[in-house]
Order: C-alpha cells, then structure tokens, then sequence
C-alpha cells in the first residue's frame, strides 16, 4: 500500500487513490469527534457517519479502479488491508449482498478512548462513528453504489470494556443521496514565491526524510511512531465533518456557528499542543530534527517542517519574535482546497483548524517548555490554558477570500 | 555501559520503554544488536528501526536515546546494551 502513495512535493501533499491523506494522532481525532457528537440538538453522529461512508466510498472506489480488483472477494480484502493500513484497527468478517456483522479489533476511537479517559469516564455510547461509516462505503463500493448500504456498531468496545466491537451492515430499501469526496480540492497552480524566516532548519530535508517513513499500520492495524497514535486520514473526512457541523449549527442559529468555529479552532489547539508535544519529546525528534536547533524560534521552524510533512499542505514560518508573535503562511491548507472545492466563497477565514494550530505551535514551546520534556496530560494542559497569558491566533490572509495563499498569526496576550 | 530507563504508558494501549544511554549508539552496533535478537534494522538518515520478533526499536545514531515498543525480548535487549563500553571508539 505505500507504493500507492503519491507525494506531491512542490504542494506538500500526499494522495492516495486521488484522496489527500494526512496523519493526525488519536488526541485531535477524539477532540473532534466529541466536538461533534456532544450537541444533542443536531445529528452529529449521522454527521460523522454520512461523512465517512461518503469519503471512503470514493477512496475505496478509486482504489478498486486504480488497481484494477474486480472480484468482490478482492474487493473486501483491500477494503481490509486498507483500514489497517491507515491505521483505524483490524475489520474482519464474511461479506454478502445481504450484508454482513464485522468485527472490528484494536479499533483506533475506541481503544485510543480508553486510553485517554477509561479510567476516568464510563462510557455508554459507541464510538467507532467512522468505522460504521466504513463499513457501509465498503459495502456500497463492493455491492453497488455510494448509499446503497448502512451500518450501526452494536457492539463497541470503548462501553463494554471488551476485546472487540461488532458492526452490522445492510442494505437500505432506497438509495439514500450521498455526496462523493470532491478529491484533491482545488490545489494551487504552482507554490508561491513565500519568503521563509530565517532558521537552521532544514524544512526539505526533514519532508524527505519523513516522507520516507514507512509508516503504516501495524499487525494490529495501528500506526506508532513519534509517542504518538496515528492515523493516515483521509483529508477530506475532517473537512467534511467540521464545516457540516457549523452548517447544522448555523440551520439551529446563527449565533451557535462562532461556538462552533471556537471548538474547531480549540481542535486544532489539543492537536498540536499532543500531537507535537509528543513527537518533540521523541526519539524521531531528537534524532532528525533537534541535531538541526540552535535557537528557541528554530523549535517552532522545526515543528511546521514536521507539519509541511503529513500532507496538510505547504506551512512556512515566514516571521517569527521569540515569546512574542509569529506569523505563518499555508500555501495550499488542505482545509482550503476542499473548502474551495465546495463551497463558493466565505466572508472570513475558514481554515478553522490552522487558526488553532498556528498558536498553539507557540504555545507548546513557549509556553509548555516543551524543550524540559514536561509530561503531556490534560492537568498540565487546564493549568496552562484556562488562566490566560498564552498565544492567540488570527487568519489574516485567507485563500477562501480570494488571497493567494492563507496568513495566520499568533500574539503573546 | 549504564542504563536509564522509563516505563511509560503509551498512546492508546501499551506500555514503552525509554532508554537513556550515555552516548549513541553507532550504526554497527544498533545492526549487531537487531542480529543478535534475531530481527533487521532499517535506516532513516540518522533515525534507525530495529524489527524484531517481539516489536520495534526506535534509535539513533546521533541521539542517545531509544524507545523499546516490545512484547518480549527487553532483558535480551537491555543486557545487550549493558554489555556495550561507554565510549563507541572502545567497541
């Protein structure tokens, strides 16, 4: 399956079957899909499902085509080696037109919520929304057609504490109307002439490096690697979900799409703040880039390089005060090239993730200390957080308004 | 050569083992130790994967750290890495 991956470098990007896919850890992913499910006055869980069942329908239907498999006993094998390869866990079980109940082990939600808040919390919903989503994309690329299929997890292993969840498929009466991935987006032409800060780190040199990783799922189907659990996603799932969720908001009341962009952006923040907190304070880190820091700033260069090599587009520290401000260009934001793939236009800054991601950045070395290696868990998080003095961020350049590429800044306050 | 050692709790399930040695390890001894365990070692510019039976290792050759991700084979491995000198020029 790495062979199938295509490194668009000028862009920064990853394909895969003509889906972009980047890597996110099991931090940002719970974030955000507790951001959505938790309001009981829309239908987040339909959400996260739909979303899913439609994106991995047209990754799995370009995978089919590319690679030419016909057979359906074919099919659902690559449709299984793919979920683990992405790092989502283990699906196994017998496939029929009728439908089928699989099994789904090691599955990245729920025992990546276990992880985090078992022992804490108990559970009492299932949480596998995308693998449920799936499921029914398997089914529909395999059997039909995108929306034939549908799917429920009537076992999951986050509530009963098991080895397992369970997930039944079956055929829907009518086709429900679904709307396929829009693919790669609206790219760039070409990369723009964006000037970077001076630093000693070596952006390109890191991506190649890092794009050399033959990260992919395990035995179990997980992905692990730099203190982190990963998941290769694909990209336009997390878009989809985040701007259908501010559009049920917004259909609710206007007034709740400011919440609901603030949750996104705090997404963006727990991201990075885990997930670069925890690959800085990795072996990877310390072998590939701290040989290349001399100053405190060039921790910041150092992580956008690492963040310019998932596949979330070109990111370029282009100016940058230590423990003071910063500002970033994304040349190409995967959130823009599907934004602008969907929707017109948009009045203000969409990229919503980056909004939090880019404060955060200064935020886990500034005010984390991540270079004294603190331990990464929410106590130190709430302490952090929620008493104010930290970096707050602003799109100030924006692709979906027309600028050429997007501009984001992070303030000390 | 004298160890360091941290059992941390990983992401999602499982546990790592972080190792803190006083110098890192050259490449010709991060390939005996995947030979003496029984597993390969692939290389990544100066970061190096040691697939073994029971799991990886991620080294270094610049960095004087390794993360064991194992299911079994720690004591072969840790007392393979107290056999080492402390200086690499010595081995």
């Amino acid at each position: 399956m790495l062979d199938c991956l295509v490194v668009d470098r000028p862009r920064k990007l990853v394909g895969l079957f003509g889906e972009p896919v980047i890597f996110h850890c099991h931090h940002y992913n719970l974030f955000l899909q507790q951001t959505i499910e938790d309001p009981d006055w829309i239908d987040g869980v339909g959400i996260l499902r739909q979303s899913a069942q439609e994106i991995f329908f047209s990754l799995l239907q370009g995978a089919f085509q590319q690679l030419e498999v016909l057979r359906e006993s074919e099919r659902w094998r690559l449709a299984r080696q793919l979920f683990s390869f992405l790092g989502f866990g283990q699906l196994e079980g017998d496939i029929s037109p009728q439908g089928g109940e699989l099994e789904l082990r090691h599955s990245h939600y729920a025992e990546g919520w276990l992880g985090k808040y078992g022992e804490i919390i108990n559970r009492q919903k299932p949480i596998d929304h995308l693998a449920v989503g799936y499921a029914a994309a398997a089914f529909d690329a395999i059997y039909g057609s995108l929306g034939d299929y549908e799917a429920e997890e009537t076992v999951c292993q986050a509530v009963t504490r098991g080895d397992h969840c369970l997930i039944r498929v079956q055929p829907v009466a009518v086709r429900r109307q679904l709307t396929p991935s829009p693919g790669m987006g609206r790219v760039i032409d070409q990369p723009a002439p964006i000037a970077r800060a001076k630093t000693s780190v070596d952006y390109e040199a890191l991506n190649e490096t890092l794009w050399g990783l033959p990260l992919a799922g395990d035995d179990d189907g997980q992905i692990r690697a730099f203190n982190v659990l990963l998941t290769r996603m694909p990209a336009n799932y997390y878009n989809r979900i985040q701007y259908r969720f501010l559009d049920a908001l917004r259909a609710v009341n206007p007034a709740l799409e400011a919440v609901g962009c603030d949750l996104i952006r705090e997404s963006g923040h727990v991201c990075v703040f885990y997930t670069f907190g925890n690959i800085m304070e990795s072996v990877e880190w310390e072998s590939l880039v701290q040989p290349m820091i001399q100053t405190d700033t060039d921790w910041v260069h150092g992580g956008y390089a690492v963040a310019s090599s998932l596949g979330w587009g070109r990111w370029e520290l282009v100016e940058i005060e230590s423990n003071q401000f910063c500002r970033v260009a994304i040349d190409g934001n995967y959130e823009t090239n599907y934004f602008l793939a969907t929707y017109p236009n948009s009045s203000t800054g969409a990229c919503f993730f980056a909004q939090g991601a880019v404060p955060a950045m200064m935020n886990i070395v500034y005010r984390g200390h991540i270079a004294q290696k603190p331990v990464l868990n929410e106590t130190l998080y709430n302490n952090l957080f929620r008493r104010g003095h930290h970096f707050q961020g602003r799109e100030v350049r924006a692709r979906e308004q027309g600028d050429p590429w997007c501009e984001f800044t992070a303030t000390a306050v | 050569m004298e160890l360091h050692l941290l059992r941390r709790r990983e992401c999602g399930k499982g546990w790592a083992w972080d190792v803190d040695l006083p110098r890192s390890l050259t490449l010709t001894e991060l390939a005996d130790l995947a030979r003496t365990c029984g597993g390969t070692y692939r290389v990544f510019h100066t970061l190096v994967w040691v697939e073994l039976p029971g799991g990886r290792i991620v080294a270094s050759t610049v960095a004087p750290r390794m993360t064991l991700r194992l299911r079994q084979q720690h004591d072969a491995i840790l007392a393979y890495l107290q056999s080492l000198p402390v200086a690499a020029d010595s081995a």
